[in-house]
């Protein structure tokens, strides 16, 4: 109890002295992403209390106490599936239906591969329970940056539920020892209706089916369809094949992480998928290769056909959708959170670098005096 | 059905759209509609993916395409009752340019390339797994990986998750559709062979199995499944406790659950009658002892089994098994399907007494994959079926697992050479089976109303020199060889 006393205390001083508060930040780019994905013309952006108050035209001459960037003025990456924070193992081999298992019991909140998210431009994070129970428990979203009272900011506790096919789930010693064994696991838990899954069943929460191989997805859709759940799904190798049979498919597929050792037939599979209709999010597997691989897989995708602007929704709005955190983060729009990065050059390039990033209002990374060398 | 057409509307708006069929006309020299009827030079008229005219004066509109095949045939298309669907992909395993790193992977691991190890044949980032920990789990394919160990060869694990669900003998709650791909490239080696209706099998390693599906071979991933629960797959003979991962001899080996513990013919045949009593002891509310007791969700589902709710189909290969699925029926007053029946020709009297419906088949000189270990061959015999016929069964013909040169239509043809007539012979590949799996009124004969599925022979249907031509389900044509 002393402890938490001191720890509020601590975070009424940190409140106290922030200045974030105080007078809001003006922030001028010379090219902006718009929600859609576009790049864009130059903006003034004016952050108070932590928020978007306003996005506008920048005028010829930057007005007075304004920070003024060379770069894309981006809302801040939105990392699915990450590593960060996570600590010891996410796995739990006690059960296959794993419901009421949280990721967020798993979270470091002093880890520091939060600064180091945050310096590359990520400024929230998924993150998941490991996929290897048929229903492998609940996913939270974080952002990257401590709130004010120096405590983890959960920005959603209620995160996706996250099922799992194929041979992860599956448990030689204990059962289920097959596929069909795993898929009545999925289907049998979601009918029992208990805890998160009753929500689920409603259609209340998002769930992520993970489906290594392209029949597993087929199979999450057919068997969930039957409780008129339309999971999303994270698969990465043969979305052309099943773009055929997702079209306008309503919940977005994950796909990645890519490298350059990944097969040209698995990369064109986000472009196909994107053509018929279905949304994009992309997993760059940060927690194995660092924070800048979100952004290498979206432009391995890209190379393949995948278009621009929904590669670049991949890491934002299409990423926040999921997370269930597009109404409060995600796009430069005004009213949400001041989550921000500038970058060099357009993100899906490979030599683009964050020159300046804030979460919640706050910069926590790159030159605050604008103009950079 | 219901939930199918939810889902059809959800997933495949794209697919049926372009699927809005018109009119499609098949001509050929002889049109057989699989109720004994020839029409000679007949055309077969579609309309919405269903026949709309069938003879020899139906007009075709202008401007319809007319499918036609010089000194063809058309027949309606086949169906097979016990189908075992390979899981093989076309795409994930052969195709990518991965595929030569992978094997250069496994022969450094030692690890087989198929059937060992999943995760390096499906992962696309498959070199990563040699700088994970043994049993970490792959970010990106979510498999553990294997390491060094040869997953196949490796004591107690079962190499992929494919085969039924070993968690328990009896399995009847789980499904083989859940275990399918779809997207299987036997689909297509059976859509070679005319076959455009499945009963898609579980295999035999479950004493009383999965619940099998009726499965269309091709179309949209939404029309692609006639009915999920088409009934209950059971094995008496050796093959839950030859084929079955994990079983171990007695005074052998650790015990766990997935010990499969008949061994014996005796001990399959028990494991099946318990199932059965074991429901009337839950409908009482008892509970379910002994040490091969099966979950209550599966006895649930024989339950409905012995009720009459749910079909049950029963393989049996020799004599002995066949007369013992006949004491079955009789104590439990079950009305079972017969698969396989290799030696029906011997307990002929039992099964006409019963008005058995079999799927006989396959037929064979020399028995491969899972039958050529189990002993059960030798009674094999080609005229097994014409003999079903001359005793006034109506029995179906399955190929199984064979496909290509073994595939259901040169299996009809190798059953014309025993002596059976065409007209039977076609009736066992499409009219009977159609019956024998409830769906009569939908497929198996060319009738106005019925679906749309047809296959063009190149010449008479089943002769040596025939093959498919045009293969056309729902009137869409989903195999076109004319060029």
């Amino acid at each position: 109890m002393p402890g938490d006393r001191l720890l509020l205390a601590l975070g009424v001083l940190a409140l106290a002295g922030a200045p974030a508060a105080a007078e809001p930040t003006r922030i001028v780019v010379d090219q902006h992403l718009t929600p859609d994905g576009e790049l864009a013309g130059a903006v003034l952006v004016e952050i108070e209390r932590g928020k978007i108050v306003s996005i506008e035209e920048a005028p010829e001459t930057p007005p007075e106490g304004a920070i003024a960037f060379e770069g894309v003025l981006a809302p801040g990456v939105v990392d699915v599936f990450s590593g960060v924070g996570v600590t010891g193992s996410t796995v739990d081999n006690t059960t296959s239906v794993a419901a009421d298992l949280t990721a967020l019991d798993a979270i470091d909140p002093l880890h520091p591969t939060f600064a180091e998210a945050a310096r590359a431009g990520v400024t929230s994070a998924l993150i998941g329970p490991a996929p290897t129970n048929p229903v492998s428990g609940v996913s939270v979203v974080v952002s990257t940056r401590h709130n004010s009272a120096g405590r983890l900011d959960v920005l959603n506790a209620d995160g996706p539920v996250v099922f799992s096919l194929g041979p992860a789930a599956v448990d030689t010693a204990f059962g289920p020892t097959s596929r069909a064994g795993v898929l009545y696991t999925i289907r049998s838990a979601i009918d029992s209706g208990q805890g998160v899954l009753a929500d689920v069943a409603s259609g209340e929460r998002m769930c992520v089916a993970f489906c290594p191989d392209g029949d597993d997805a087929a199979s999450a859709v057919l068997a969930m369809g039957e409780f008129d759940i339309a999971p999303a799904i994270v698969h990465a190798s043969d979305g052309i094949d099943l773009s055929e049979d997702f079209g306008d498919y309503a919940s977005p597929f994950i796909v990645g992480p890519y490298t350059l050792d990944t097969p040209p037939a698995a990369l064109a599979g986000p472009g196909f998928l994107a053509r018929a209709g279905v949304p994009i999010v992309v997993h760059g597997d940060t927690g194995r290769r660092g924070f800048d691989h979100i952004r290498t897989t979206a432009a391995l995708a890209v190379k393949y056909g995948l278009d621009p602007a929904s590669a670049r929704r991949a890491f934002t709005s299409e990423a926040a959708r999921l997370a269930g955190i597009d109404g409060s983060t995600g796009s430069l729009t005004e009213g949400l959170r001041a989550d921000l990065v500038v970058w060099s050059h357009d993100p899906l390039r490979a030599d683009a670098r964050p020159l300046a990033v804030w979460i919640a209002g706050e910069q926590v990374a790159g030159n605050s005096s604008g103009r950079t060398p | 059905m219901n939930r199918m057409r939810l889902l059809a509307a959800t997933l495949a708006t794209a697919c049926l759209a372009a699927s809005a069929l018109g009119q499609t006309a098949f001509r050929a020299a002889k049109v057989y509609l699989g109720d004994g009827e020839v029409i000679e030079n007949g055309v077969v008229l579609i309309e919405d993916g269903r026949v709309q005219a069938v003879g020899k004066d139906v007009r075709v509109p202008r401007g319809v395409e007319i499918v036609e095949i010089e000194d063809g045939s058309i027949t309606p298309g086949l169906i097979d009752a016990n189908a075992s669907i390979e899981r093989r992909d076309i795409f994930v395993r052969d195709q990518l340019p991965g595929g030569a790193l992978r094997r250069v992977l496994h022969r450094k691991f030692g690890a087989p390339r198929s059937g060992g190890c999943d995760s390096c044949a499906t992962c696309p980032l498959v070199l990563s797994h040699d700088q994970l920990a043994v049993g970490e789990i792959c970010p990106v394919c979510t498999y553990p990986t294997h390491g060094m160990v040869a997953s196949a060869t490796a004591p107690g694990v079962i190499p992929d998750a494919l085969s039924t669900e070993a968690a328990s003998e009896v399995v009847a709650h789980t499904r083989v559709l859940d275990a399918l791909n779809l997207r299987s490239e036997d689909f297509d080696r059976l859509l070679l062979s005319g076959v455009t209706t499945v009963l898609a099998m579980p295999d035999s390693s479950a004493v009383i199995g999965p619940q099998a599906a009726i499965l269309r071979t091709s179309g949209p991933l939404a029309d692609r499944v006639l009915d999920r629960s088409a009934g209950v797959k059971a094995v008496i003979g050796p093959d839950p406790y030859s084929t079955g991962l994990g079983n171990l001899r007695p005074f052998g080996g650790v015990t766990t659950n997935r010990t499969r513990r008949p061994t014996t013919r005796m001990g399959v045949v028990w494991v099946f009658r318990k199932a059965f009593y074991d429901v009337d002891r839950l409908r009482e509310g008892a509970p379910i002892t002994g040490a091969d007791s099966a979950p209550p969700e599966a006895i649930e589902v024989v339950g409905r089994v012995r009720d009459g709710d749910m079909p049950l189909l029963i393989q049996a290969r020799s004599q002995n098994d066949i007369e013992a699925v006949e004491h079955f029926a009789e104590e439990f007053g079950l009305a079972p399907v017969l698969l396989e029946a290799t030696e029906a020709h011997k307990s002929i009297d039992a099964l006409v007494a019963n008005d058995r419906d079999v799927v006989y088949g396959p037929l064979y000189v020399d028995a491969t994959g899972v039958r050529s270990g189990t002993g059960d061959t030798s009674g094999a015999r080609l005229g097994t079926l014409r003999a079903l016929f001359d005793a006034g069964l109506e029995p179906a013909l399955s190929a199984q697992d064979l496909r290509d040169e073994a595939g259901l239509d040169r299996q009809a043809m190798a059953a014309m050479k025993s002596g059976l007539s065409r007209d039977q012979a076609l009736r066992s590949v499409t009219a009977n089976p159609a019956r024998i799996l409830g769906i009569e009124d939908e497929v198996g004969t060319l009738e106005r109303g019925k679906r749309a599925d047809l296959v063009v022979w190149s010449g008479e249907p089943f002769a040596a020199t025939s093959r498919a031509m045009v293969v056309a389900i729902d009137g869409r044509i989903v195999l076109d060889r004319r060029d």
